[in-house]
């Protein structure tokens, strides 16, 4: 008996490229899950990762940046907040 | 004028039939009696009473009571026609005798009898002119009077032996008025009152009692003499006619009554209440009824006459009627007793419910008054129902009734325990009892816990029948049923005190996915409607049962499991009803729980835009375009979690999926992508020895064990270790993969040594000999039924979840109200998380515990325990 593949149906799972357990530090949710206005994972709501090695919920981080009180300074490091671009 | 003014005596019901039987006694008399009254309608034509006042069914009315306008109106018509002028209507009222004592065509008519009879319908009122024929001859009106009473009381007796009377009617009726006329009315009504009296008390009665049929049929004797006495009452009438509307109408009073209601009265005394008559005359009638009612045959007609004869003598409420309520009364009194003891609940309610029917037709067909049928009814209701209230009222045996689907006793018990009360609060005891008794062997048979759903479908489809059918809709058995079953749905059960009996949830969500599936064909058969419609209805119906359910955690534990697995594989039976049916759980469990599985559709979505991407790149066109990859992202926080299994891909393979991974990361920046083999699957095209071409639907894990046959040769063994160490599985995996390759239903491989389980030390070849009449053969290992591994673990995150929800809750309420007492706090932290999936309070207290350790409140000392929240 020869066997030959004719279909492959993959299974992948995707997860955000920082280390397990990491949560955004706004909102304190780990980052498979979404910023707490968002209903799903993934392109929706995605991470924004700063050039300080700090990562946030892209709608967490906007949201802390528009605050007067940030003085668009990282909000864990207290450093200027750049994000590396895509 | 003279017909009419008799219509004006029926004033009640009973006088209206009284009428009705001497109109029909009149044909038995014939020509004679017919005459007459043709003979008066003819001279009736100036007669323009007031019409006759409508009937009052009361029947104490007396018959001698009249209204005042009609004796106004006779005294009227009376002096119109003395003050006629000399031309002689024979057939109207003649003057005063004693003002112009004419030679009268009826004097001369007793001396001269006519030889012709009387002729009817004769035409227009004759008139007879008499011109110059005055001979004024003076007749003293004693000799006038005798004559004239003689001849009265010769036809009297005539009719009396009912032979031919020798004088006309004519003559006899013209007596009578010029009798009336010179004012001896109360004198003759007296003789003929006498006359008659004497007739009945003496000549009927005896004839009565000495007739053959006395001893065995006295209803029949006395019905019959009286149907006599009223033909010869109305011959009577005829005849003394112009007594009766000039003298007796006019001047009725307690003494005085016309000759109708005065022949009853005579009856009435001499024959129906005669002490020898009189009981056993209302026995007999009483008896009549009785075999009636035991179905034995009657003379139906001759109790029909005898209850009109009762009637029209104005004997019905004072006579009849007690003896036959009380009658009725005793003749019920034992036939409860007797049935409702010789029998079951159901021939008892059958025979219940016939009797009423029965006894209410009978009082209908024998002319009962309304009255006497109510209180019959009642009589009935108390004596076969209220007096038999226990039996009727039996729990075992309404239960059997319940168990046996006994729509028809159940219908008619709900009939009559509606006449005497409320029917739910007999029935709701028993018929909570059964929902209870049923629903919990449903739930609690493990040997029939495939079919449980099924069941439980079919038994709340045959309590909804119960109450829209037989309980006719009634809101309170309704009402109880809905707790019922949500009782029984949501009990403890002994294994788990700890949760709630969540196998009802788990089976429920495992019958969704059934129907998802595609299994509907066998769930609704009978339901009209394309497969679509059938889907839709069978998941309406579930729905149904899910509401009942308590612990929803469960359901939904179960349920994305199952969701998650028929997307993976491919699964669903309609994109549609899986919409739909998430639709329906948004609504029942709220956003928050369709969150995840929303999620889990977008994936799918989102994978299907990423593989067309993917097929435009380079790195697909650079690949086996021969294997047709298709590949499924999956979020992670959004599915179950499931275990990692490590496996080695053919190389060719493994560098497709790398190009595969490039193109995904490429477009998604920051994302890792991880293979999930254990949960793909795969078609391999297989060629068997003598060139047997089949299609293997397959996991991967099982492809990646065949594809390293094709290395060695034919009929060559692999051994196990061998295949451990090219496909790189753990024991466990591998054992699974090969014992369903080589030990299932279809053994693509074959084990060198028998057995059903797979040794370290096996080895294996291709089954050279395998054959299958199908192309496609779907060996696919990844379980449509999840392992008991992992069922168990779907339990315990189910119940970590409600630990922590329930902490979750503890935290919220304390939070709020600061400071509480410790009961008040179970109580509310039941109430907040019940939708959920209660916990027991044992649980609840350790959950407590949990958060004081945390310091997240404070026990506070005292006699009573109260808590503290600490921020
Ligand atoms: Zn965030
Ligand atoms: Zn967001
Ligand atoms: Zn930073």
């Amino acid at each position: 008996m020869k066997v030959k593949i004719k279909k492959w149906n993959a299974v992948a799972s995707w997860r955000w490229d920082v280390p397990e357990d990491d949560v955004c530090g706004i909102c304190r949710v780990q980052f498979d899950g979404t910023c707490p206005n968002c209903r799903f994972p993934g392109d929706d709501c995605p991470l924004l990762v700063g050039k300080c090695g700090h990562s946030f919920h892209l709608h967490c981080v906007n949201d802390w940046i528009q605050t007067e009180s940030s003085r668009g300074l990282c909000p864990m490091c207290r450093q200027k907040f750049e994000f590396v671009a895509e | 004028m003279p017909e009419k003014v008799s219509e004006q005596e029926t004033q009640s019901l009973g006088k209206k039939r009284k009428q009705q039987t001497l109109q029909s006694s009149q044909s038995s008399q014939g020509l004679s009696q017919r005459s007459i009254t043709d003979f008066l309608e003819n001279s009736s034509q100036d007669s323009n009473l007031p019409s006759p006042q409508p009937g009052s069914p009361k029947r104490s009315r007396k018959n001698s009571e009249q209204p005042e306008t009609s004796k106004n109106m006779s005294t009227q018509q009376h002096w119109r026609h003395i003050n006629e002028s000399d031309i002689i209507d024979l057939t109207s009222s003649p003057p005063d005798i004693r003002a112009s004592p004419i030679p009268n065509v009826s004097v001369t008519a007793t001396k001269y009898p006519r030889p012709a009879p009387f002729q009817p319908h004769a035409g227009a009122p004759r008139k007879l002119h008499i011109k110059n024929l005055r001979k004024p001859s003076k007749v003293d009106p004693d000799v006038y009077f005798n004559q004239t009473w003689n001849s009265l009381e010769a036809a009297l007796t005539a009719i009396f032996e009912s032979s031919k009377i020798s004088t006309s009617l004519e003559e006899l009726y013209r007596g009578t008025e010029n009798i009336c006329r010179a004012d001896r009315a109360g004198e003759l009504y007296n003789k003929l009152k006498a006359c008659c009296d004497a007739y009945i008390s003496d000549r009927l009665k005896h004839s009565i009692m000495t007739s053959g049929s006395w001893k065995d049929d006295v209803v029949k004797c006395v019905v019959s003499a009286w149907e006599k006495w009223n033909d010869q009452l109305g011959m009577i009438r005829s005849i003394f006619l112009y007594l009766d509307r000039s003298y007796l109408l006019t001047n009725a009073g307690p003494k005085l009554q016309p000759i109708e209601p005065t022949g009853l009265d005579i009856f009435r005394r001499h024959i129906v209440l005669a002490k020898e008559i009189e009981t056993k005359f209302m026995n007999g009638i009483m008896t009549l009824f009785e075999r009636d009612r035991q179905q034995l045959p009657i003379n139906s007609s001759l109790l029909s006459s005898a209850i009109r004869m009762v009637d029209s003598l104005d004997l019905y409420t004072s006579n009849f009627e007690p003896r036959f309520l009380l009658m009725s009364r005793e003749y019920y009194d034992r036939l409860g007793v007797l049935e409702a003891t010789s029998n079951s609940l159901a021939e008892y309610l059958d025979e219940c419910s016939q009797q009423l029917y029965k006894e209410s037709l009978r009082c209908e067909r024998y002319h009962l008054d309304p009255l006497t049928k109510r209180s019959i009814r009642l009589i009935l209701e108390e004596t076969l129902l209220i007096n038999q209230l226990p039996i009727l009222t039996d729990q075992r045996s309404i239960e059997e009734l319940f168990q046996k689907q006994d729509h028809k006793s159940l219908t008619i018990l709900y009939g009559l325990l509606d006449r005497i009360g409320e029917p739910s609060s007999h029935l709701r005891s028993p018929w909570e009892k059964y929902i209870l008794e049923v629903g919990r062997s449903i739930i609690e048979d493990e040997g029939r816990e495939n079919e449980m759903v099924q069941r439980l479908l079919e038994l709340k489809d045959s309590l909804d029948t119960f109450v829209r059918v037989p309980f006719k809709g009634d809101d309170t058995l309704a009402y109880s049923l809905r707790e019922s079953f949500g009782t029984f749905l949501n009990s403890r059960t002994k294994e788990r005190s700890e949760m709630l009996n969540s196998k009802p949830a788990e089976m429920i969500a495992k019958y969704v996915d059934m129907l998802l599936k595609g299994g509907a064909r066998g769930a609704s058969t009978g339901t009209p409607g394309d497969e679509d419609t059938r889907l839709a209805h069978s998941l309406e119906q579930v729905l149904d049962l899910f509401r009942f359910i308590q612990g929803k955690d469960v359901f939904e534990a179960f349920y994305k499991r199952d969701l998650a697995r028929r997307l993976l594989m491919d699964r669903s039976a309609s994109r549609d009803a899986e919409r739909n049916m998430l639709t329906k759980l948004k609504n029942e469990c709220g956003s928050g729980f369709t969150q995840n599985l929303e999620s889990m559709f977008k994936d799918i979505e989102i994978s299907r835009d990423a593989i067309s991407h993917f097929k435009n790149t380079r790195n697909y066109t650079e690949n086996a375009r021969d294997i047709d990859l298709n590949v499924l992202v999956l979020s992670q926080s959004a599915w179950p979690t499931y275990e990692e299994v490590p496996v080695i891909i053919p190389v060719k393979m493994a560098q497709y999926l790398e190009s595969y991974k490039n193109v995904y990361c490429e477009k998604h920046s920051g994302r890792k992508l991880m293979w999930r083999h254990a949960l793909s699957h795969c078609i391999l095209r297989a060629r068997f020895a003598q060139g047997v071409n089949r299609e293997l639907v397959l996991s991967v894990l099982q492809a990646v064990v065949l594809l390293l046959f094709n290395d060695v040769g034919a009929g060559a063994y692999l051994s196990y270790r061998q295949i451990k160490e090219g496909t790189g599985l753990d024991d466990k995996q591998l054992i699974r993969t090969l014992q369903s390759l080589a030990c299932a239903k279809y053994r693509v491989l074959q084990k060198k040594t028998k057995g059903k389980d797979i040794l370290p030390t096996d080895n294996f070849r291709v089954n050279q000999n395998f054959s299958d009449p199908k192309f496609r053969i779907k060996i696919n290992q990844i379980q449509l039924k999840e392992t008991k591994e992992e069922k168990e673990e779907t339990f315990e995150r189910v119940a970590m979840d409600r630990q922590y929800e329930t902490q979750a809750a503890i935290t919220r309420i304390m939070k709020a109200r600061k400071k509480l007492r410790h009961n008040d706090l179970i109580q509310m932290t039941i109430d907040q998380t019940k939708s959920r999936g209660t916990l027991d309070v044992p649980e609840i207290k350790k959950q407590i515990e949990r958060l004081i350790d945390k310091d997240y409140m404070e026990r506070l000392s005292g006699p009573e325990v109260w808590y503290q929240y600490l921020s």
